[in-house]
């Protein structure tokens, strides 16, 4: 059952990159293609979790760190559309910003401390590597 | 090469904030989290909306809803997939996974032409992928 939703989540996500490099063909806006994303996703989100939602004695920090998610994410969804819009396509850019996961593996060495694994280290060098090769071939 | 470093930070920083939810403790409030994500995201997007005079259209609110749809199915798939199996089964599997599927998409029904530096670029991506989301 596992694999059937990593299989789901695949396909899901696959189709999220390519309904976005579609748009983009057909010049819908990215400021507005950001807005509805977030809007249909704050009504869908609500009506999946709104009977399960207990908000009572939620610590402030947790609305700054929310907070800090959404513009995060906004700003690459932002990214992600402009990329695809001034011609890049959406197989390079999908490649990189996967490569974002490289993001929180430095960001847990420098700003909490965490150690860090040879493995990590070959990671980073590879992410490093292929954002070198793929955006110098435009 | 601005838009793409702002794709590459900004869902990095998505991710290093998410974990640093956990970090703090607050793991267990994962669904208000993600419902405030939702909502400030919607602010941030209405506000840079407005400062950038664009209008919604039929198309992007037609465009904008499936975006949101695969996406929340997507996230929806990695919670219940995480239930039963291991982070380095799942991770490696959603994350290189659509790396593959899109290039295979646009080689065979876009036409997109792979030199062997971009072949080199997606393996090396791949591998990087593979090396970071199964590392303790």
């Amino acid at each position: 059952m596992g694999l059937l939703f990593c299989l789901m989540a695949t396909g899901a996500f696959t189709a999220f990159f390519l309904l976005i490099d579609r748009s983009q063909q057909r010049g819908v806006d990215p400021w507005a293609l950001n807005a509805t994303t977030f809007g249909v996703g704050l009504l869908v989100s609500s009506a999946a979790s709104f009977s399960s939602l207990n908000i009572e004695g939620v610590p402030p920090a947790l609305f700054l760190v929310g907070s800090a998610i959404g513009i995060a994410a906004g700003l690459g969804m932002l990214g992600i559309t402009f990329s695809v819009r001034s011609g890049l396509p959406i197989a390079i850019v999908n490649t990189a910003v996967s490569l974002s996961l490289a993001v929180p593996v430095l960001g847990s060495v420098i700003l909490l401390n965490e150690s860090i694994t040879l493995q990590s280290v070959i990671g980073l060098v590879l992410a490093a590597g292929s954002i070198y090769l793929l955006q110098g071939d435009r | 090469m601005f838009w793409i470093a702002l794709g590459f930070l900004g869902n990095g920083f998505a991710q290093f904030f998410q974990k640093y939810l956990h970090a703090l403790g607050l793991g267990s409030y994962q669904a208000v989290a993600l419902l405030l994500m939702y909502f400030v995201g919607l602010l941030f997007a209405i506000a840079l909306l407005k400062a950038n005079r664009a209008v919604l259209s039929r198309q992007s609110i037609w465009s904008g809803s499936l975006t949101a749809v695969a996406s929340y199915i997507g996230n929806y798939a990695v919670l219940q997939a995480l239930g039963t199996l291991p982070a380095h089964v799942v991770f490696p599997l959603i994350v290189g996974g659509p790396i593959l599927l899109v290039a295979a998409w646009q080689y065979f029904f876009d036409r997109l032409s792979l030199s062997t530096r971009r072949i080199a670029g997606l393996v090396c991506g791949l591998f990087a992928v593979i090396l970071l989301t199964t590392a303790d």
